[in-house]
C-alpha cells in the first residue's frame, strides 16, 4: 500500500512536466509577446526586458552556450549539460522544482508568480470549496430520494433542477441571482474587500452558482448508479434473506452507488476550485482564475506556466487520493499492484 | 450432472444469473426497441431530437428573415417578442420577428431556428466520440488491470492535469488561425478540443465501474461458467455500467454547449460568417452570451436560447434513460 | 466611482493605460497641467519659457512646493522623474516619449537595437549616458531641459504622468514594487493614495498640503468591477456614484426614468478609422478606398449599433484640438460608393480578392459589430468580406508590420496623449512614425507640413501647417475616418462641481477638476 502511495504520488512529477511542455509550446504558438502593446516599446527597450527576464535564451535548447563554454575551454560535461539546458523551458523547470514559479511580466517583475498565487488562490479555493460542499450535500440527498423515489413529483422536481443547474451558464445563473437578490433583498452586489477575507457570507452565492453544475451531475449520478444497484442481483439476495428495506439502502444502494460519485468528485472539486474564471469575474473576487486568464492575454509567460503547473499538481493529487478512496468505499476493489 | 451436486448452493446462484444473460443475449435488440418504445418520456426526448434536427436541416425554409441580413431602421433595435406592447413603435412587438430582434436588429427567431444546427452539431458530435474513445478505454483499463491498467490510467493522468479552460484557450489563441482551426467556422477544433479534455473523465467513470463490476458474483460466475473476456465486457459489465455512462453522455451535450457560450463569453467562440446563405450564422451558446448583456433591453434574446438548451438536454437525459432501461438485460427478462 | 479593470501596475515612469494614468493623477502633479478646456495650464510649475529656437525649456516651479507628507519639492525631483523614465533599467512604456530631450534615447537605447549583440552594458557607460541627459535643476525652483529638435509643445507633454515627481529614496529602495505599497504614494497631487486592495479597491484621502488648497473632496474610491452590468445594479442599490457604461447599456439607461437623467456622454480625445494595409490588395487602390468610406453610415452605426457612444466624423484631429477640420468628403452615400468601386481597377465587387476584416474579439459586442458593417458592406457595395475575430494580443503582433498587418481592421484609431496636433499628425502619419510604417502610408507632401508645424515657434502658424496637413488626410483616405469616441457614464445627483474633459476617459473630470468635484449626500 505505502509503496503504492509513493509511486503514484512521484508519478505527479513526470506529468507536472508533461503539462508544463505542452503548455508552453502552446504559449508561445500563440502570436505576441509580454510587451505586445499598441503603443509600440522601443526595440532597445525590450532587448533590455528580454535580458532581464531571460527571454533572449532559446525556448528548448542551448547548444550555442555549449559551444560558447567549449570555445572558452570548459569541459567538465555538468557545466555543459547545464549550459546545453540554459534555455526558457528549462531554466523555467528548473526553478519550479526549486519552488520558484518565476516573475509576473504583467508587473514588469514587481510580483512573483507564487506571491500572486499564495494571495489569490485561497480566495479561488474558498468558491470552490463551497461550491462542492454544496454539491455533494444537495445533489447526493436529491440523487438518492428520487432514485428511491422513481417516477414520483419528487424525481421529476429534482429532474428539473439539475436540467436548469446544467443548462444555464455560470455567467447568466450569477449574474440573475445577484441582480435578484440585490433588487428584492438590497444585498449589495458589490463587496467590499474585507468580505473576502476569512469564510464569510461573501463566498456563499458564488459558491452555489459555481456548485449548480456539479450538483446537478451528482444528483443524476447517483440517482443512475442506485437505481443500477437496485436492480443488481445481490440485493435481491439480501433482500430475500429479510435485511430490512433500510437497512438494504444504507449498506448496499448507497455504498455500491458511491463509486461513480468518487470518481467525478475529485476532478469535478478541482475542476470547481480552478474553474471560478467567471464566477470570479461577476462577482469581482479577487481570486486565481481571472488572474490566470488575463495572463493568457498578455502573455505573462511565467504566470501562465506557473498557474497551470500548480493546478496540475492540485488536480493530479485529487486524482491520486480519489484512487485510493475507492478501497476504503469498496473493500473488494482492492489495490493490487 | 452428476458434478452439480457438491456445490449445489453457489451453483444454484450462478445457474439463475447466467440463464437471463443468455436469455437476454438471444433477443436483446429487439427487446430493446419494445422496451425504449414502451418509455413515453423517451419517445418524447427522441421525438423532439427528430423534431430539431428537422429544424436544422429546413432552417432555411422555418425562418421568417434571413438571420444575418437586417436594416436595422427596419426591423428596429432590440425590438420586443411579437406579443409585448411598446411605446416606441421601433421596439414594440409584431409577429414578423416573433421573438423581437437583436442588437443590431436581427430577428431572433431565426436565429434561434439556424442556431440549432451549430448546437446539435456541438452537443452531438463531441459526446460520440467522447464516449467512443473512453468507454473502451474505461473497460480495457478496469477489465484488465495490471500494466494495461496502469499505463492508460497513467495517461489519463496527463490528460486530466490540464486545466480544462487552459486548454480551451490555449487551442483556441494558438491555433485558432491556422488552417485546422479555420475549417467550418472553428467547429472542428471545438470538436477536439471538446473531445481530448473530455474523454478522460468517461475513460474513468467507466474504468471505476468495470472495477467494481468484476468482482461482483455474477461476473465472476459467468467467469467459471468459461465466458471470454470480450464476452464478459460486452455481456455482463457494460450493460450494467450503462447508467452512469448515460448520464455522463447526456450530460456532455449541454456541456459542450455551454462551453461554447463560455468561449465565446471570454471572446475566442467560433468564428461569424455574414454571407446571406451562410450555413452557420450563430449559435445558441453565442445567443446566450449577447443575451446576458442585453436582456434588460430585450430579455427573449436570453431567454429563448437558454429554453432551448434546457430542453435539449431534457430530452437527451429522457433518451438516456430509456436507453438503460431498455439495454437493462434484467428488465427484460 | 466604478472602473471596469484593475491596472497592472501605477508607476508614473512605467504606466501607459488610462485606467493607470487616472489613478496617479490624482495622486501626483506634473510641470504643467490641461485644465477643463483641455488647454496647457501652470502647475507645479508657475511659468516656463523657450529660448529663440525652441530647443530649450526652462520651467519655474512654485514657491514652497510641498509633498503630500511635507516635505519640499524640487526641480531635482523633477529631474530625477525625467532620468528614471529615459533609464534603460526602468523599461517604461512611455519612455519614447521623452525622446526628443536630449540624450534620452541615447541612454535608454543602450542595450543597442542589434539582436546578435549581447543586451549587456558597463556601468561606466551607463554612468556617461546617464550624466549626457540634457535636463538640469539649475536651482530648487529651475527645471532646465535641452531638446534635440525646436518642440514648442513640450510644456503640454510636461502634464504628463512620466513627469511625475516620484521620490527617488522610495523608489531606489525597491524600484519595481514600490507603487504597490500606499505609504510609498508621497505624491504632490490633489489627493493621497491611502489604500490599496488588489483588484479591488483604490483609496484617496485629500492631500492638505496641495499648493491649490484642499480639494472639496476627502476622498474618493475607485472600485473596481469588471462586470458592467453588476456595476450598474450596483449604482442602483447605492453603492457608485460614477459608473462607466458599456454601450448595451445605454438603452437600458435612456429607457429608465430615474437613469435617464443621469445619464452622461461626452465626445473624448480619440479618433477611430477603418484602418487598411495599403501595401495589399486591393486597398492599394484609392478608388477602393473611397468606396469603402462613401458606402459606411456612420449616423446610423453611432446612433443605433453603439447607442449613441460615438459621434461621426470625417476628419482625423478631432474637435476641440489645434488644428481640427470641418469636411464633408467621402461621407455616407451607397451611389457614389458603388461607382467609385466600378471605376476602380477592379471593375466593381466580382473583381476584388477576399477581402478579411479582423477585429479585436476581447471587446464587448465586438462581434456584432462587426456583424453588422460587414453587412453594410454585403448589401450596399456587394462585397462579402470574411470576418476574423482575433484575441487583442494576437492583434497587437500583427500589427507590427505591413506583412501581417491585416487587410482590413474593424477599427483602428489614436487616442491622444496630450492635446497638440503634432501628437495627432506627426506621431502617426509621417512616412518615418512607427504607426504609418506598419501599415504603409507615406507622403511626402505631408510631412513637409507637419515638420514646419512642429518646428514653427508661432502658434497661429503651426495651427495653419496642421489643418492643411489634416485636409491630405483627408483626400488620401488612407483608412477611412469614422468616429470620435464618447465617454459613457451614470453620474449620481449627488456629485457636483466637475467639469469633463475629452481627455477624461476614466470619469469625468479627474484632470480638469478634481479639486472641485463634490458630493451632497442627502440624508
Amino acid at each position: 500500500m505505502f509503496g503504492y502511495v509513493l509511486r503514484r504520488t512521484l508519478w505527479i512529477v513526470p506529468v507536472v512536466v508533461t503539462v508544463a511542455a505542452v503548455t508552453f509550446f502552446l504559449m508561445y504558438r500563440a502570436p505576441g509577446g509580454p510587451w505586445s502593446q499598441e503603443k509600440p516599446l522601443p526595440a532597445s527597450t525590450v532587448r533590455t526586458l528580454n535580458a532581464k527576464f531571460g527571454l533572449d535564451k532559446p525556448l528548448w535548447i542551448n547548444p550555442e552556450a555549449v559551444q560558447a563554454k567549449r570555445d572558452d575551454g570548459v569541459n567538465n560535461p555538468l557545466t555543459l549539460g547545464r549550459a546545453y539546458l540554459d534555455s526558457q523551458f528549462f531554466n523555467y523547470m528548473i526553478g519550479v522544482f526549486r519552488f520558484d514559479l518565476g516573475p509576473s511580466y504583467a508587473s514588469k517583475g514587481a510580483e512573483t508568480v507564487q506571491s500572486v498565487i499564495i494571495q489569490k488562490f485561497p480566495v479561488s479555493a474558498k468558491i470552490g470549496l463551497v461550491g462542492i460542499i454544496f454539491a455533494i450535500v444537495v445533489g447526493l440527498p436529491l440523487g438518492v430520494v428520487s432514485a428511491l423515489r422513481q417516477n414520483t413529483w419528487i424525481d421529476y422536481a429534482s429532474l428539473f433542477t439539475s436540467t436548469i443547474g446544467v443548462s444555464v451558464p455560470t455567467f447568466v445563473s450569477g449574474l440573475l441571482l445577484l441582480l435578484f437578490l440585490s433588487q428584492n433583498f438590497g444585498v449589495s452586489p458589490v463587496r467590499r474587500p474585507e468580505a473576502w477575507e476569512g469564510l464569510g457570507r461573501a463566498y456563499l452565492l458564488p459558491g452555489i452558482v459555481l456548485g449548480l453544475g456539479t450538483m446537478s451531475y451528482i444528483a443524476r449520478l447517483t440517482r443512475a448508479s442506485m437505481l443500477e444497484v437496485k436492480r443488481q442481483d445481490y440485493l435481491r439476495t439480501a433482500r430475500a434473506k429479510g435485511v430490512a428495506p433500510q437497512g438494504v439502502v444504507r449498506s448496499h444502494m448507497l455504498r455500491n452507488a458511491l463509486i461513480p460519485i468518487i470518481t467525478i468528485l475529485g476532478p469535478a472539486a478541482a475542476d470547481l476550485v480552478t474553474g471560478s474564471i467567471i464566477i470570479e469575474t461577476i462577482f469581482s473576487a479577487p481570486g486565481l482564475g481571472r488572474e490566470f486568464v488575463d495572463s493568457i492575454s498578455k502573455r505573462d509567460y511565467s504566470m501562465i506556466m506557473g498557474t497551470a503547473i500548480f493546478y496540475s499538481v492540485l488536480i493530479a493529487i485529487a486524482n491520486v487520493t480519489v484512487d485510493l478512496s475507492y478501497g476504503f468505499i469498496d473493500p473488494r476493489i482492492r489495490v493490487r499492484r | 450432472m452428476a458434478t452439480v451436486a457438491p456445490t449445489a448452493p453457489a451453483l444454484d446462484q450462478q445457474a439463475e444469473v447466467s440463464l437471463s444473460r443468455v436469455r437476454a443475449s438471444r433477443s436483446l435488440r429487439s427487446d430493446a426497441w419494445r422496451q425504449f418504445r414502451r418509455n413515453k418520456m423517451a419517445m418524447v426526448g427522441l421525438g423532439y431530437l427528430i423534431f430539431l434536427s428537422f429544424v436544422a436541416i429546413f432552417a432555411p425554409a422555418i425562418a421568417p428573415n434571413n438571420p444575418v441580413q437586417t436594416d436595422v431602421r427596419v426591423a428596429g433595435k432590440y425590438r420586443q417578442a411579437a406579443w409585448i406592447e411598446n411605446p416606441n413603435p421601433a421596439k414594440s412587438g409584431t409577429w414578423d420577428y416573433p421573438l423581437g430582434t437583436d442588437g443590431i436588429g436581427r430577428d431572433v427567431f431565426s436565429r434561434l431556428v439556424y442556431g440549432t444546427r451549430i448546437s446539435l452539431v456541438v452537443g452531438f458530435i463531441p459526446m460520440v466520440v467522447i464516449l467512443l474513445i473512453g468507454v473502451p478505454i474505461g473497460l480495457a483499463a478496469g477489465f484488465a488491470g495490471g500494466w494495461l491498467d496502469n499505463a492508460l490510467m497513467r495517461l489519463t493522468d496527463i490528460v486530466y492535469a490540464f486545466p480544462a479552460l487552459l486548454f480551451f484557450i490555449i487551442m483556441q489563441i494558438s491555433l485558432g488561425d491556422t488552417g485546422f482551426g479555420r475549417l467550418l467556422n472553428g467547429l472542428v477544433l471545438l470538436f477536439v478540443t471538446l473531445s481530448i479534455v473530455n474523454w478522460t473523465g468517461v475513460a474513468r467513470l467507466v474504468r471505476g465501474e468495470t472495477l467494481a463490476l468484476k468482482e461482483k458474483e455474477f461476473v465472476e460466475a459467468a467467469r467459471a461458467s468459461g465466458a471470454g473476456a470480450g464476452r464478459l465486457i460486452t455481456r455482463h459489465i457494460l450493460p450494467n455500467a450503462l447508467g452512469p455512462i448515460i448520464v455522463a453522455g447526456a450530460f456532455i451535450v449541454p456541456g459542450a454547449i455551454i462551453a461554447e457560450a463560455v468561449l465565446t463569453y471570454l471572446g475566442i467562440g467560433l468564428r461569424p460568417d455574414v454571407n446571406l446563405n451562410a450555413p452557420f450564422p450563430t449559435s445558441w451558446g453565442q445567443m446566450i452570451q449577447d443575451g446576458q448583456k442585453s436582456y434588460r433591453n430585450q430579455s427573449w434574446i436570453l431567454i429563448a436560447p437558454s429554453v432551448a438548451v434546457a430542453l435539449i438536454t431534457l430530452s437527451f437525459t429522457f433518451v438516456g434513460d430509456g436507453l438503460r432501461d431498455a439495454l437493462d438485460p434484467r428488465e427484460n427478462a | 466611482m466604478h472602473h471596469p479593470v484593475y491596472p497592472d501596475d501605477f508607476d508614473p515612469q512605467k504606466s501607459s493605460f488610462t485606467n493607470e494614468i487616472d489613478i496617479l493623477a490624482l495622486a501626483y502633479e506634473g510641470l504643467t497641467r490641461l485644465d477643463e478646456n483641455q488647454q496647457t495650464v501652470p502647475a507645479a510649475a508657475e511659468s516656463w519659457e523657450f529660448n529663440e529656437e525652441g530647443t530649450q525649456v526652462t520651467f519655474h516651479l512654485r514657491e514652497g512646493l510641498q509633498y503630500s507628507d511635507g516635505s519640499p519639492l524640487t526641480a531635482e525631483n523633477f529631474r530625477y522623474a525625467v532620468e528614471r523614465t529615459c533609464d534603460p533599467n526602468t523599461a517604461g512604456e512611455y519612455q519614447s516619449i521623452l525622446f526628443e530631450i536630449v540624450g534620452c534615447a541615447e541612454f535608454a537605447g543602450l542595450a543597442g537595437e542589434d539582436a546578435t549583440t549581447p543586451a549587456a552594458f558597463s556601468d561606466d557607460e551607463y554612468e556617461a549616458a546617464r550624466q549626457a541627459l540634457g535636463v538640469r535643476a539649475v536651482d530648487d525652483r529651475t527645471l532646465e531641459i535641452q531638446l534635440t529638435n525646436p518642440a514648442p509643445y513640450y510644456a503640454t507633454i510636461a502634464y504628463m504622468w512620466v513627469f511625475y515627481p516620484v521620490k527617488q529614496e522610495i523608489v531606489e529602495k525597491d524600484p519595481d514594487n514600490w507603487w504597490k505599497d500606499p505609504a510609498n504614494h508621497i505624491g504632490n497631487g490633489p489627493f493621497t493614495i491611502t489604500g490599496i486592495d488588489e483588484d479591488l479597491l483604490i483609496t484617496f484621502e485629500a492631500n492638505e498640503n496641495y499648493w491649490g488648497g484642499r480639494p472639496k473632496l476627502d476622498g474618493i474610491e475607485y472600485q473596481y468591477v469588471d462586470d458592467a452590468a453588476v456595476a450598474l445594479e450596483s449604482y442602483r442599490n447605492g453603492d457608485l456614484d460614477i459608473v462607466q457604461l458599456e454601450p448595451p447599456q445605454i438603452p437600458e439607461v435612456q429607457n429608465d426614468p430615474e437613469l435617464s437623467d443621469q445619464y452622461l456622454a461626452y465626445p473624448t480625445a480619440s479618433t477611430y478609422n477603418r484602418a487598411f494595409n495599403l501595401t495589399q490588395e486591393p486597398f492599394t487602390d484609392k478608388k477602393v478606398r473611397e468606396a469603402f468610406s462613401y458606402a459606411f453610415d456612420r449616423e446610423t452605426y453611432c446612433a443605433e449599433i453603439r447607442s449613441g457612444d460615438c459621434t461621426p466624423t470625417l476628419s482625423w484631429v478631432p474637435e476641440g484640438v489645434p488644428g481640427s477640420i470641418e469636411t464633408d468628403k467621402y461621407g455616407f452615400d451607397p451611389e457614389a460608393a458603388t461607382q467609385a468601386l466600378a471605376e476602380s481597377s477592379y471593375g466593381g465587387p466580382e473583381g476584388l480578392p477576399e477581402i478579411r476584416m479582423f477585429y479585436n474579439s476581447d471587446l464587448s459586442g465586438a462581434t456584432e459589430r462587426a456583424e453588422w458593417v460587414a453587412g453594410q458592406y454585403r448589401d450596399l457595395l456587394g462585397v462579402t468580406i470574411t470576418l476574423e475575430p482575433t484575441e487583442g494580443t494576437t492583434l497587437i503582433d500583427l500589427r507590427k508590420s505591413p506583412e501581417t498587418f491585416p487587410q482590413m481592421l474593424l477599427v483602428g484609431g489614436w487616442i491622444q496623449d496630450y492635446p497638440d496636433p503634432q501628437n495627432w499628425l506627426s506621431v502617426y502619419w509621417k512616412c518615418d512614425a512607427t504607426f504609418a510604417q506598419r501599415f504603409g502610408y507615406c507622403n511626402e507632401e505631408f510631412d513637409a507640413l507637419v515638420e514646419q508645424g512642429d518646428t514653427s515657434t508661432d502658434p497661429e502658424a503651426r495651427v495653419g501647417f496642421y489643418e492643411q496637413a489634416g485636409q491630405i488626410l483627408v483626400d488620401d483616405v488612407p483608412g477611412p475616418f469614422l468616429y470620435n469616441q464618447a465617454a459613457t457614464f451614470v453620474v449620481s445627483p449627488e456629485v457636483t462641481g466637475y467639469t469633463p474633459t475629452a481627455s477624461d476617459v476614466e470619469w469625468p473630470g479627474y484632470l480638469g477638476t478634481p479639486l472641485t468635484i463634490d458630493v451632497n449626500r442627502a440624508e
